[in-house]
């Protein structure tokens, strides 16, 4: 008997099961080439970003920021921007960009969440209802059956179950792999735009002050 | 730039999971019952010597029988005593006593499984009720049900007493397949129990255990009376 006469023999919760499993298969694919592109080299990226603000060279660096395209990139480049609008604005604008990039990031993992949930917990339904047709039968046959015939339906109807689990711990051992591949990128963007918004801050002072020595030495 | 990785995984997963369905379509499940390679054979009761059993008929097997163990040593003496009236007389192969050549000579069935053997293998022995005596001596865990077999004749123009060695294979539909002589002794009793043994039917393998040919030993001992 081959596997696929096997996985037929479920029911139509199968379909569900494939579904969902296409579903998690594709939201993983996915991730990975997400999480892949948004990874970030921190020092390089760091010493090369500090290096050209402190020559002052904010539009360097937001060209620099534009040819990385990571969501770290991203970030600081909109909160450069807001430059020359003030330390505040910059911050705000950090948060702000922080707060989609992330969500850009967690897109799909509650997805994932609730197919690790719901995927073992169809294939229980699967169980149920054949488990059901299994002792309607017997009921049927006046229950004259061998015990054959009683294990063709038991493990006909545990086929759901089998597939639901073979669908549900992947998707949650990935969930998992996920939030803690993000939430380790939160903390590098977190790491990167605290050091920059210092710098930035380093920048303007010392930057005003030589305004200043020109200004008195003009 | 977000949706272009969403779409491609998509597809991707969809081909992923039509791959996987094509893949289970050939993917064979198996019990993992019935399938060792090396067998041992159950014997039916019930079955009158030398006659071949109703296909399909219940035949006992091994595990039913290990308490007729003891009967082994009479069963060998009274082989070698052709006066006597006993159930042997019938279970050799004679050369004068043509009309009963079909009678059933002493079997000895045992598995090739020599690894199983020098550790856990049995000797078993046992009567059918139809009057034969058998011996299996045995190693292998599965087992193939008889459902139908056919003794060797006495060749004519032959007066051997040699026991006749084959090993055999068991197709999964229960006929029997290459048969090779494991002890070279005299061409036309070997010839006689090969024919013979082409003709055995075996309980076919369960459609959901693995296909596999099985091999057993079988010696046919040849006597005369």
């Amino acid at each position: 008997m081959d596997l696929l006469s096997i996985f037929l023999k479920g029911g139509w919760v199968m379909y569900f099961i494939l579904l969902c499993s296409i579903i998690a298969v594709a939201v993983v694919i996915e991730k990975f080439i997400v999480l892949r592109k948004a990874k970030i080299n921190v020092p390089a990226f760091l010493i090369k970003i500090r290096t050209l603000l402190k020559k002052k060279d904010i539009e360097g660096a937001i060209n620099f920021c534009m040819q990385e395209r990571t969501p770290v990139s991203n970030i600081v480049r909109k909160g450069l921007r807001k430059f020359r609008f003030g330390h505040q604005r910059v911050v705000e604008a950090i948060e702000s960009a922080g707060r989609q990039e992330i969500g850009k990031l967690e897109k799909g993992l509650s997805t994932l969440a609730t197919i690790s949930g719901i995927a073992p917990l169809l294939g229980f339904l699967g169980t149920v209802t054949g488990m059901i047709n299994a002792f309607m039968k017997i009921q049927e046959l006046q229950g004259s059956v061998s015990p054959a015939d009683l294990a063709g339906g038991i493990w006909e109807a545990l086929i759901t179950t089998a597939f639901g689990l073979i669908v549900g711990i992947p998707a949650l051992a990935f969930y998992n792999y996920f939030v803690n591949a993000i939430n380790k990128l939160v903390m590098d963007i977190e790491l990167i735009t605290n050091d920059i918004i210092d710098v930035l801050d380093d920048t303007s002072k010392h930057g005003s002050t030589e305004e200043d020595e020109e200004e008195i030495n003009l | 730039m977000n949706k272009n990785p969403r779409n491609i995984s998509y597809i991707i997963s969809i081909i992923l999971h039509a791959i996987l369905i094509v893949v289970f379509a050939f993917i064979n499940f198996s019990t993992g019952l019935g399938e060792e390679e090396y067998v041992t054979i159950g014997f039916g009761s019930g079955i009158s010597a030398g006659t071949s059993g109703p296909p399909g008929q219940d035949i006992g097997t091994l595990q039913q029988q290990p308490k007729q163990e003891p009967l082994k040593k009479d069963e060998q003496q009274k082989v070698e005593l052709p006066k006597a009236r006993t159930y042997d007389e019938e279970n050799v192969i004679t050369k004068t006593d043509k009309k009963n050549q079909k009678d059933l000579a002493k079997e000895k069935i045992r598995s090739l499984n020599n690894n199983q053997q020098k550790s856990g293998g049995t000797e078993n022995s046992g009567q059918g009720i139809g009057g034969f005596g058998f011996e299996l001596d045995f190693g292998g865990k599965g087992i193939r049900k008889i459902y139908s077999y056919i003794l060797p004749e006495y060749p004519e123009g032959v007066s051997k007493e040699i026991d006749v060695k084959l090993k055999f294979t068991i197709l999964p539909d229960g006929t029997v397949g290459k048969i090779f002589p494991l002890i070279k002794a005299d061409a036309r009793l070997e010839m006689a129990a090969i024919n013979s043994l082409r003709q055995w039917r075996f309980e076919p393998l369960p459609p959901n255990a693995k296909q596999v040919e099985q091999t057993a030993i079988i010696t046919f001992p040849y006597r005369l009376q």
